[in-house]
């Protein structure tokens, strides 16, 4: 068990079958990556161009994220790409899956590790500002 | 994780409480789910409800699972549930995790019944689970009697070298179709024939109020499991009795809106859950054709399209909704039964109107001495709504309050009240709640 909670949540997501990668990030960084070891192999064929898409994702996102902006997504080949805003910031949990999966159970997960990673970010605030002080 | 819900009590004889575990491990998060629940009772459970997403499968297996409810459950304490798509409770929404529901109640007598086989013979399946309720419950003096019953749902068939696909266009089609009544009976994969459970439970315990629905995997339909007592079982009909001075109201709703688009089935198969031909023509050309949509939306996605039109027929006064499962060639293939020779209406939904229908329904009881209440949700619901589904957690959440609630997603729902039809319901949101 690693000490970063986030990641211990991105590892829980790793353990359904049909979330094949997932990480928090923003435009052109990866804020928080799981154990990439358990990604699911078919990521990996397509994971560069993947990867360019989700950058320009994020271009949209660091736009309207302080408009609302809460979700997006994107089907790039067999897969789907979900994000997850958090409220206010560029950043976003991201996942990976099959373009094919029963999306709708996924997502009351992905939401319920978005809201316990927003929990986190804003524990962790309020001990920065308690420091701070 | 321990998660510590409210208590109903009442002139100190009732309680009731729900628990919560979302560890990943069967045997952890059987204790937990337990633990979590049992804990708030002062006194033993009459009865507890278990309910589990099919993830502890590749954890531990259901039996750790149950092992580890049993582990601090009270010997004999009356146990039913089974796998299910999802749940909501007072902590959130999931569909992943274990959850349950103990009552503790001096005036209440209690039964527990169990039929085999639902898929090779559903009538005696469910003819043998009302007997044990029977037996039980005839005895009691209890003016109000109510089962919750849960029932193994359809397997979709796996094909060789086509595997699980929901549209079948392929030549191996119509052997398939033509195969799925024998494997039906002989392999119990196919249809889960829940509407003839349902029929044959309401003729033999007529007096009672009937709501249930059945268990499945995340969606798949490959597989689903049943808990009764210490036993974790595939392909059967499990239920719960339950005879006291408790009162209860049942209320579905739908959020389904007509469309004045109608067909009529001519000719069915697979235990009427198959349609073959709409006005004598070729099923499947023929709802394309009236729904004006291209063929091309006859893709694997087809099941989540059509989750916002089911075909409906009136039973009664009850409207019957369906799903369509699978496209078998030029055949619909739903998960219960069409109406043969009778007129089905294409309705529709949206996510604002399935959610609207969750206030609806609540807002219809008086909450004045509400204890807890029961819910059995369409997965269907939970497919199409996705993380919205968290809009419904919300307003089921501030209905209850600190009365505890439990729903749960299932592959369809039973609905029967003395006096009306028994119907086989999809894509409906049912709730009982006790006073």
């Amino acid at each position: 068990m690693r000490d970063d909670p986030i990641a211990n949540i991105l590892d829980d997501l790793l353990k359904f079958d049909d979330i094949l990668a997932c990480m928090v990030a923003r435009r052109n960084m990866i804020s928080v990556m799981p154990n990439s070891e358990k990604f699911k192999p078919a990521v990996n064929e397509i994971w560069d161009i993947i990867k360019r898409a989700m950058d320009d994702v994020f271009g949209v996102i660091s736009q309207y994220s302080q408009a609302g902006l809460g979700e997006m997504e994107f089907r790039l080949q067999d897969f789907e790409v979900l994000f997850y805003v958090f409220p206010d910031t560029e950043n976003a949990l991201v996942s990976i899956i099959p373009a094919l999966a029963n999306k709708g159970l996924i997502e009351v997960e992905l939401e319920n590790a978005r809201r316990s990673i927003l929990k986190i970010m804003e524990e962790s605030d309020k001990e920065q500002l308690t420091v701070t002080a | 994780m321990i998660c510590v819900f409210g208590i109903a009590m009442s002139e100190g004889t009732f309680e009731a409480a729900v628990g919560l575990s979302r560890k990943w491990d069967a045997r952890e998060a059987g204790r937990e789910v337990a633990r979590t629940t049992i804990s708030q009772l002062n006194r033993p459970p009459s009865f507890i409800i278990l309910f589990s997403t099919i993830h502890y499968k590749k954890h531990g297996g259901f039996q750790e699972f149950l092992n580890g409810v049993w582990d601090v459950l009270p010997k004999d304490t009356p146990l039913i549930g089974g796998t299910v798509a999802g749940f909501i409770n007072q902590h959130g929404s999931f569909t992943r995790g274990a959850t349950a529901i103990a009552v503790s109640y001096t005036n209440m007598d209690v039964a527990v019944g169990i039929g085999k086989n639902t898929k090779r013979n559903p009538e005696r399946a469910a003819m043998n689970c009302a007997q044990m309720i029977d037996d039980v419950l005839k005895k009691s003096d209890y003016p109000n009697k109510l089962l919750i019953d849960i029932t193994s749902s359809g397997i979709v068939p796996m094909m060789p070298g086509v595997g699980r696909k929901r549209v079948i266009t392929s030549r191996f089609g119509d052997v398939l179709l033509k195969t799925l009544n024998t494997t039906c009976k002989r392999l119990q994969i196919g249809p889960g024939r829940e509407d003839e459970i349902i029929e044959t439970l309401s003729q033999q315990l007529s007096d009672y109020d009937i709501i249930g629905g059945s268990t499945l995997d995340d969606n798949r339909w490959e597989s689903n499991y049943q808990f009764f007592n210490k036993e974790v079982l595939t392909n059967s009909v499990i239920a719960l009795g339950l005879s006291s001075d408790l009162k209860w109201n049942i209320n579905s709703s739908f959020g389904l809106k007509s469309t004045g688009l109608k067909m009529k089935p001519t000719n069915t198969t697979l235990f009427d859950c198959a349609i073959k031909k709409i006005e004598d023509a070729p099923a499947v050309d023929m709802y394309l054709n009236k729904m004006d949509w291209p063929k091309e939306l006859l893709d694997e996605r087809l099941h989540r399209r059509t989750l916002f039109y089911p075909l409906c027929y009136k039973k009664g006064d009850i409207l019957v909704p369906r799903v369509l499962a699978l496209v078998i060639k030029d055949t619909l293939v739903f998960t219960n039964k069409a109406l043969k020779n009778g007129d089905m209406e294409v309705y529709s939904a949206s996510g604002s109107s399935l959610i609207n229908s969750v206030k609806e329904n609540l807002n219809s009881y008086d909450k004045n001495n509400l204890k807890f209440g029961f819910i059995v949700s369409c997965c269907a619901r939970l497919e199409a709504l996705g993380d919205a589904t968290f809009k419904v957690y919300d307003i089921i959440n501030n209905y209850y309050k600190n009365v505890p609630f439990l729903l749960f997603f299932a592959s369809g729902e039973d609905v029967y009240k003395p006096g009306q039809c028994p119907v086989r319901l999809n894509e409906s949101f049912n709730v009982v709640n006790f006073y």
